[in-house]
């Protein structure tokens, strides 16, 4: 257990020491949502707000998803990892506890005010800080695995966004559903059931896909 | 099983198997389109447009069919390290992603006399659409390696959590269609199945699948070959390395 | 035969009413995907086997070498 805090801290100080990197999804999200009150004008934005968040969520988050495993496939640290008495599965929770705390966390954050900034609704914003935070956890997770896959391949960025977006389409749905009061605990719940999955069998299979890249 | 397991004894069977599959796909098309453009009647709401279900449903079917073939596939490669799994799963995705477009496109010519429109976003072809993105990140992936075994272990890792993301990835379009329910449409589906519909769309069923079983061993018969290629290649590398 | 319900065996464009053109382009679309995959994997498998005979001719007979992929 001690090994598990060890790798969550050791991967929270070298994200803390490139800043720049968060700051880098940040402004990525603000400049999607920008982009999008540009796209359809002022007037109808307050209604889209929720799904325009959301979409530029999934989005910042896939632009972080290099730094999980690719600087340690680059200097040969994932073997280390890879044969380490801490069991891979844990090694893997332990960054993603990590990536989300540096991307998902940032991007809740920013969301109130920039769900300000493209007039969401009143009533929406609980239900859109709760569903976001149960839904960042699950891109942290899924985008985990994204990138275990692609370690090694060209061109892994795009890739890493062909494969993972498809995936994450419940997310967005339930997560822009969860912003209308009118849809009640629903979403949430579906939300707080697909987290708990995520978590029981996304480890495990991006520890296989790691194993397998260095095989 | 076990015989399936030598790729040379497999292929051997494929080879000799092929021909008759190319017949009956032949056969079963042949009787099936002059079922489904000649004989069946007409649908007293749609109309002469129903024809158009015997290609659009067993299309969407088959494209279904064959994402569990591939995850199948990669499931025994993955778990058994069958030799021929994967190659079976790599030979089957584009043809899965085929028939998915196949399913889309007249799903959309479907929708224009009907709905009025060439594409809503209705739960069925919402979710047809995204069966295609998951095709096509499939493919890329294997196909985004240097080394083919690597391509082939990550795409299986992928297509298996693909397999247990799309009822997930259902039930949430399905959800999501509730909320945003349009003004009533008529759903693309078989209105009331009729004898007189059953037999033109089996027998389509029927000759898609031949097809696919003939495309897919010409397929795997490619990937053998380029496999057969890489072997000479490194024997060849390795006696004649002194002339390199 | 083709007579089940009074209609010729011949479906023009008269007897598919005003939908006709949405019907024979459904099919087309399909026809054309079915025979351009048809025809792309066997013109894969002829540049492969090709390939696979010039690699033969080029190593010297050396032919029937166990492909490497069987290994567990």
């Amino acid at each position: 257990m001690t090994g598990f805090f060890a790798i969550i801290l050791r991967e929270l100080r070298t994200g803390l020491r490139h800043l720049s990197d968060i700051s880098a999804v940040l402004a990525f999200f603000a400049l999607v949502a920008t982009l999008f009150a540009f796209g359809v004008g002022p007037r109808t934005l307050g209604d889209l707000a929720g799904g325009v968040l959301w979409t530029a969520a999934l989005l910042a988050a896939m632009l972080s998803l290099d730094r999980l495993f690719q600087p340690d496939h680059d200097d040969g640290g994932l073997v280390l990892l890879i044969l380490s008495p801490v069991p891979l599965e844990l090694v893997v929770l332990a960054k993603v506890i990590a990536h989300w705390l540096t991307a998902g966390v940032p991007i809740l954050v920013l969301a109130p005010l920039l769900g300000l900034a493209l007039q969401l609704p009143e009533g929406s914003l609980p239900g859109l800080l709760t569903g976001m935070a149960l839904g960042t956890p699950i891109l942290s997770l899924l985008g985990a695995l994204g990138a275990a896959l692609v370690l090694g391949a060209r061109r892994a960025g795009v890739l890493t966004a062909l494969l993972i977006l498809p995936l994450v389409i419940p997310v967005l749905i339930f997560g822009v559903a969860a912003t209308d009061p009118a849809n009640g605990a629903a979403p949430v719940l579906f939300l707080a059931a697909m987290l708990l999955g995520a978590l029981a069998l996304c480890p495990w299979a991006t520890a296989a896909a790691l194993r397998q890249s260095v095989l | 099983m076990h015989a399936l397991a030598n790729p040379t004894r497999f292929m051997r069977l494929a080879g000799a198997v092929l021909p008759w599959t190319v017949a009956a796909a032949a056969v079963f098309l042949a009787a099936g389109l002059w079922q489904a453009l000649v004989v069946s009647p007409p649908d007293y709401q749609q109309g002469e447009t129903v024809r158009i279900m015997y290609v659009h449903v067993p299309s969407a079917w088959l494209s279904m069919f064959i994402y569990m073939v591939v995850a199948a596939g990669s499931a025994s490669f993955l778990i058994w390290k069958h030799p021929l799994a994967d190659v079976a799963a790599q030979a089957a995705a584009p043809i899965g992603a085929a028939f998915t477009a196949m399913a889309l496109a007249t799903g959309a010519i479907w929708g224009q006399p009907t709905w009025g429109t060439w594409w809503v976003w209705d739960a069925r072809l919402t979710s047809v659409l995204v069966l295609l993105f998951l095709y096509l990140g499939y493919i890329a992936l294997v196909n985004a390696f240097d080394d083919p075994e690597r391509g082939a272990r990550a795409g299986a890792v992928l297509a298996l959590a693909g397999v247990i993301n799309i009822p997930i990835i259902k039930f949430s379009v399905d959800w999501w269609n509730t909320l945003h329910q349009p003004a009533s449409l008529t759903r693309l589906d078989a209105p009331a199945i009729h004898s007189s519909m059953l037999v033109p769309l089996l027998l389509m069923v029927a000759g898609l699948f031949m097809y696919f079983l003939a495309v897919l061993i010409i397929r795997m018969q490619s990937a053998m070959l380029v496999r057969r290629s890489r072997a000479l290649g490194r024997v060849a590398r390795g006696t004649a390395g002194s002339r390199a | 035969m083709g007579h089940i319900h009074g209609r010729g065996v011949i479906i023009g464009t008269v007897d598919l009413g005003g939908h006709a053109g949405f019907v024979w382009a459904a099919y087309a679309v399909a026809v054309t995907v079915l025979i351009g995959l048809l025809c792309l994997s066997l013109r894969e498998r002829s540049v492969r086997r090709r390939q696979l005979s010039e690699l033969e001719a080029a190593t010297g007979g050396r032919r029937r070498r166990r492909s490497g992929g069987t290994r567990s």
